[in-house]
């Protein structure tokens, strides 16, 4: 950590966001396309997928470090009018470790639209550094263009928040995603992501439904290249899913995730 | 819609064309819409307004071209509860601009929203803007970004001026109808607080109450704006909402038994961090009268310690025939407010005089379009002192029938680049340019369409630039692929050429070739029954004229949904 400190840019944190297991295996992309809880972090407008209270938890280690390790958890939910949600997570360890809350409120304006809205608690802890925090603010869409094509997307802290007595920046990120259904058993999806300080990264992957209970994942994300496959089980009300991604210079990533929808 | 590549157009004038393009509407918004564009003449807005339907306004013959264009894409409904449109155009050169607006009408609602990012800057959304608008028959309200657009352009006005060309002839007599949402992507001009009009016995009263943040300095008791709209560099982000406008402005026009007149009062004050201000007054008369086939029109701004600005035109309009003549006098340092006045130079401090003459001709299917301007610069308000001066002429003639479409161009301007000559010596030009178009398009079918152009530029008779164009336009059951291959040979960037770009929805983009290059675009644009739409658009460049090394390689994806 203290080399990477050294020899790269380091903006202020926060750039790791949760993420659900089978969009990672789908090449790393951030929308919310299985409808799991965990990914209303990242995908507001998704939480209007969930007709019934949604229980999400995942955790994972980046490039197989200990000290680059992440869980999470989220509850998803319709409320009067709408759709709301809930989530926590923490990533690091003990001597450097980023917390994330999460409030998501969401609403169908049609059976073509619906918009999503987050609200997001940032607080970083570096051990004999101190504490700092801020608030983010996540808006994102979901709209369907027809009967097999969707257009999704997110901006992640538009309101363009600050941390610490420095004031550095939060990462701010731009998505846009389409799905394209060309079958019921799978989905195809190409998501643009635009983090302001770094280059574009374009990401492509795909599901599939191998038997009704097993759906497999693959994709692919440049800038830089990573190689992503994931299998997820559906077994009653209960999701199991893993995914894992290569990169060129550091070794393997994992996610693991569990759901439970209650109907 | 016979503008050239060097020509810019308002993009509030593209947002209203692109909506009624695309975007099904009532009769009354079609109208209202169609009216709000400025490159429509006087003539198109008559016919508009005195069309009791869409059957019969689609049937007219009497419009030009371009009313002809948007009335023949208009897809009218009986009622429209709820309107959203949504758009998103990612462009990839040099660096990423995100775009991103929607706009929208429920019963007596409109709203607009827009976010933008520049190449390089940090803040996705680092020009927002957004508005709601409350109508009814007699009031209309607005909350947000607006504008209020009045006069000819002397105090407050659109984002862009009337252009100097051949369809000046449509513009220069539109006046401002008032006050309206702000959908332009120009970070600069709006307006944000709350604005409104109301349609009495009296007249129609129109007024904007404002509180903007503006990037720039005050220096020397002068307001120095930062108009690039660009925050990348320490510098720019330095002066980023660094000056704090509260502005008030009051409109009031009415239609009299002799024509037409309005009032427009402004009143601003500027303040930076370190509370030093400046504070400005503006006003001005405006009217119109149609007289025979005459149209007379004017404008005159008082603003304290300066001469007033006037500006005045005539167009006679016939059957085949229309005339302008325009005259301009602006002080120095006369540009307050939203001041976006018929000019040659915009530069906050020129004053100038001029006069403009426009003339088309229509016979059978040939027209033909001469204009010419006369300016002179003041930069001293001296009348003797007599400064730069620069005139420009240009011809066009153009021939248009079902599968052929001719146009041949000439356009020559000459500028004194000395700073003062003293009457009555004319000083010899320092400077020309001429620049010659050439185009043939040829349309075989209904589906395809293919286009050569010829455009040459000639400076001080020694540097010299020539652009050659090939276009096609093809639209399939599910696409329409339109492709183009540029050649240029270019001496020097004086002598530059121009070509309009493969635009997606909503731009104007023209590329400007300033050396020798080769240039290859395809655009596709995938269309669905299901009111959205998709386009992406490639280009290649090289640097010279033998496709020599690797290309640099733009792109740019936009996606459009109605709802």
């Amino acid at each position: 950590m203290y080399v990477l400190c050294l020899s790269t840019y380091l903006s202020a944190a926060f750039e790791h966001y949760p993420a659900d297991p089978a969009a990672v295996g789908s090449g790393l992309i951030t929308i919310n396309i299985q409808a799991n809880a965990i990914g209303i972090f990242a995908d507001p407008a998704s939480v209007t997928s969930f007709q019934n209270r949604h229980v999400g938890v995942s955790s994972g280690k980046r490039f197989g470090l200990s000290l680059l390790k992440h869980q999470s958890a989220a509850l998803a939910f319709p409320v009067k009018n709408g759709y709301a949600a809930f989530g926590a997570s923490i990533f690091g360890d003990e001597h450097y470790s980023e917390k994330m809350w999460c409030l998501i409120m969401g609403r169908q304006f049609s059976d073509r639209l619906s918009i999503g809205m987050g609200l997001m608690y940032y607080d970083l802890q570096i051990k004999n550094y101190g504490q700092a925090g801020s608030w983010g603010i996540n808006v994102g869409w979901n709209m369907k263009l027809d009967d097999t094509l969707y257009w999704r997307g997110y901006w992640r802290n538009i309101n363009g928040p600050t941390i610490g007595s420095a004031r550095e920046s939060l990462p701010q990120v731009l998505v846009s995603a389409l799905t394209y259904t060309p079958i019921p058993q799978a989905n195809v999806i190409v998501e643009w992501e635009q983090d302001t300080i770094y280059d574009s990264r374009v990401k492509f992957g795909g599901q599939f439904n191998l038997l009704p209970w097993v759906t497999i994942h693959t994709g692919h994300a440049i800038s830089p290249g990573q190689t992503t496959a994931g299998i997820e089980i559906n077994y009653k009300q209960i999701i199991i899913n893993y995914a894992l991604s290569t990169h060129s210079h550091l070794d393997l990533s994992h996610w693991l995730g569990l759901g439970f929808s209650f109907r | 819609m016979g503008y050239d590549a060097e020509t810019s157009v308002s993009e509030e004038d593209l947002i209203s064309a692109q909506q009624i393009i695309a975007t099904p509407v009532t009769f009354n918004a079609a109208r209202s819409i169609l009216t709000s564009i400025s490159i429509l003449s006087l003539t198109d807005i008559e016919i508009i307004n005195s069309s009791k339907n869409i059957h019969v306004l689609k049937t007219n013959r009497d419009l030009s071209p371009a009313a002809e264009y948007l009335v023949q894409s208009i897809q009218t409904v009986d009622q429209l509860p709820i309107s959203l449109s949504v758009r998103e155009r990612i462009s990839f050169n040099n660096g990423v601009r995100h775009y991103w607006r929607a706009q929208g009408r429920s019963r007596s609602y409109h709203f607009g929203i827009l976010l933008e990012k520049d190449p390089w800057e940090k803040n996705i959304a680092d020009h927002n803007s957004i508005y709601v608008q409350w109508n009814s028959e007699n009031v209309q309200m607005i909350t947000g970004d607006h504008q209020l657009i009045g006069g000819y352009g002397l105090i407050s006005w659109r984002t862009v001026a009337a252009h100097k060309g051949f369809e000046t002839i449509n513009t220069l007599p539109r006046h401002g109808k008032g006050i309206t949402g702000y959908r332009s992507s120009n970070e600069y001009w709006c307006t944000r607080g709350i604005g409104g009009e109301w349609k009495t016995d009296y007249g129609q009263v129109s007024f904007s109450l404002g509180r903007t943040y503006r990037d720039g300095t005050l220096e020397n008791g002068a307001v120095k704006l930062d108009i690039t709209g660009q925050h990348i560099t320490a510098s720019d982000l330095h002066q980023q909402n660094q000056l704090l406008e509260n502005a008030a402005t009051v409109m009031w026009s009415r239609d009299l038994q002799f024509g037409r007149l309005g009032l427009l009062v402004n009143t601003q004050n500027i303040e930076d961090p370190s509370k030093k201000q400046v504070n400005a007054a503006s006003a001005s008369m405006f009217g119109s009268k149609q007289w025979n086939n005459w149209h007379i029109f004017g404008e005159s701004a008082f603003i304290k310690h300066t001469t007033p600005a006037l500006f005045s035109g005539a167009l006679f309009k016939s059957k085949a025939l229309k005339y302008l003549v325009s005259w301009r006098y602006y002080p120095t340092d006369y540009r307050t407010y939203r001041t976006q006045s018929f000019s040659e130079w915009t530069s906050s401090a020129a004053g100038e005089t001029g006069i403009f003459q426009n003339v088309q001709v229509k016979y059978g299917k040939n027209k033909l379009s001469i204009y010419s301007d006369l300016a002179e610069k003041i930069e001293e308000n001296n009348p003797v002192v007599y400064n730069n001066l620069k005139s420009e002429t240009g011809i066009r003639w153009r021939w248009q029938s079902k599968k052929h479409h001719f146009l041949v161009q000439y356009k020559k301007s000459n500028q004194s680049e000395e700073n003062q000559t003293f009457y009555p010596d004319i000083t010899a030009y320092d400077s020309y340019k001429i620049t010659t178009k050439g185009l043939y398009k040829y349309k075989p079918t209904r589906k395809l369409d293919l286009r050569w152009q010829i455009n040459s530029t000639l400076y001080n008779d020694n540097q010299k630039g020539l652009g050659f164009e090939t276009r096609m336009n093809w639209q399939t059951p599910s696409l329409i692929i339109t492709g183009n291959w540029i050649a240029a040979k270019i001496d020097d960037f004086n002598s530059r050429v121009y070509f309009w770009e493969l635009n997606l929805p909503g731009e104007m983009n023209s590329v400007a070739i300033s050396e020798d290059k080769q240039l290859v675009g395809v655009k596709i644009q995938i269309k669905s029954k299901k009111n959205y739409q998709m386009y992406m658009r490639w280009r290649a460049v090289w640097n010279n004229l033998s496709f020599i090394g690797t290309p640099e390689q733009r792109s740019a994806l936009a996606l459009q949904i109605i709802f």
